[in-house]
């Protein structure tokens, strides 16, 4: 079921919204009557839907659980760390994002680093593992192994 | 037989005198040809000399004189102790005793003459020979001075080829060196257009495709 909030928290930066639109609905419940549902309208759409939707399709009563439960839930997501040559925004995180939950697996979270030396490509970093795809590496391996003819065309 | 004794006693003395003259004469001499070994210290030395040798000449005669006045005192003595003598032998002593004593006299004065003419000639010679002395030392330094020179001329002059050699192989390696980091340089230069150029004429597609490879490369090396 949390799993749903996986697709609104594709990425560190939007892990850490949602984490906080959930604290103000959080926070609501505890105001006036009709506070959560004023709230549901102030987060973001996508966020309002979802929340809406889970809680009637799953019939859920104790929306404060509700909450907690889907913050440990996001908490417990596994960070695949990019740093690319690019800014990536909407349909490019999507594409990434896809890409990833069809090869790796559920309950990934994005974490984009912004490097632009690197020309393109990326250096992954998952669990503990780095490894360098950039256009850059690839460049200096390049020049690293063709300096000799490189220096010969030089001189 | 008293004659006889006088007789022999006077050439005894006579002879005795003889010795002592010549000893004088042989010492002045020895002083005199230690003078002559010493003459090297100059000016100084031979003023000393100069000063010694009429010294020692007063005291050879002043001992000359008193030898001989000695001599005729004792002979006085003699010939008044034999009064019984004859005046056959008595002249015949007068007359022997004036050719020993004009002998003798003639020794010393040839003795004395010699030794001036010695002591004159060793002296007279000081300075030539201080001279000849001071010329050959200064040949001799200068000599040893050339030497000397020519020998540091021709050190500096390796010392100095050496010193060329080193700094001619460190200008070598620091050549080889600055061109290797030129080369790097370049190479850097190089790497960092390449990629500049690359990356910025690719779209955005082709960044996220760029993107998608290096996901698949990793998953074929089990990253994930």
């Amino acid at each position: 079921m949390y799993s749903e909030l996986n697709r609104l928290a594709r990425t560190q930066e939007e892990r850490e919204t949602l984490k906080e639109e959930l604290q103000s609905l959080y926070d609501s419940l505890y105001e006036k009557q009709s506070a959560f549902e004023e709230c549901l309208d102030k987060v973001r759409p996508t966020t309002g839907e979802t929340v809406k939707r889970l809680l009637t399709e799953g019939k859920i009563a104790d929306r404060a659980k509700f909450i907690k439960e889907a913050d440990k839930y996001l908490d417990s997501l596994t960070i695949l760390e990019l740093t690319v040559a690019f800014d990536p925004k909407g349909k490019s995180i999507e594409r990434i994002w896809e890409w990833t939950r069809r090869n790796v697996g559920e309950g990934i979270v994005l974490k984009f680093t912004l490097d632009r030396l690197l020309g393109a490509g990326a250096i992954v970093t998952y669990q503990g593992k780095i490894r360098n795809y950039s256009l850059s590496r690839f460049i200096d391996d390049y020049f690293e192994s063709s300096k000799p003819s490189l220096v010969h065309l030089l001189s | 037989m008293d004659t006889q004794q006088l007789f022999y006693g006077t050439i005894i003395l006579t002879a005795l005198m003889g010795i002592v003259l010549g000893w004088v004469a042989i010492s002045y001499r020895k002083l005199i040809e230690k003078y002559d070994k010493i003459r090297s210290t100059g000016e100084e030395v031979e003023k000393a000399l100069e000063a010694e040798r009429v010294k020692t000449l007063e005291e050879a005669k002043t001992q000359a004189k008193q030898i001989v006045s000695e001599a005729q005192t004792r002979s006085g003595q003699l010939i008044t102790e034999a009064a019984s003598f004859g005046n056959e032998t008595r002249e015949l002593l007068g007359k022997e005793l004036q050719k020993l004593q004009a002998v003798e006299l003639g020794y010393y004065q040839k003795a004395l003459e010699d030794t001036k003419l010695t002591a004159q000639t060793s002296l007279g010679s000081i300075s030539k020979d201080v001279r000849q002395e001071v010329v050959k030392q200064i040949d001799a330094v200068r000599t040893s001075l050339t030497g000397e020179i020519q020998k540091v001329q021709m050190e500096t002059r390796q010392m100095l080829s050496a010193s060329y050699k080193k700094m001619e192989e460190e200008i070598g390696v620091y050549k080889i060196e600055r061109l290797k980091r030129v080369d790097e340089k370049v190479f850097e230069i190089l790497k960092d257009v390449s990629t500049k150029a690359i990356g910025k004429s690719l779209s955005l597609e082709d960044h996220e495709d760029i993107v998608i490879k290096a996901l698949e490369d990793a998953k074929k090396e089990h990253v994930f």
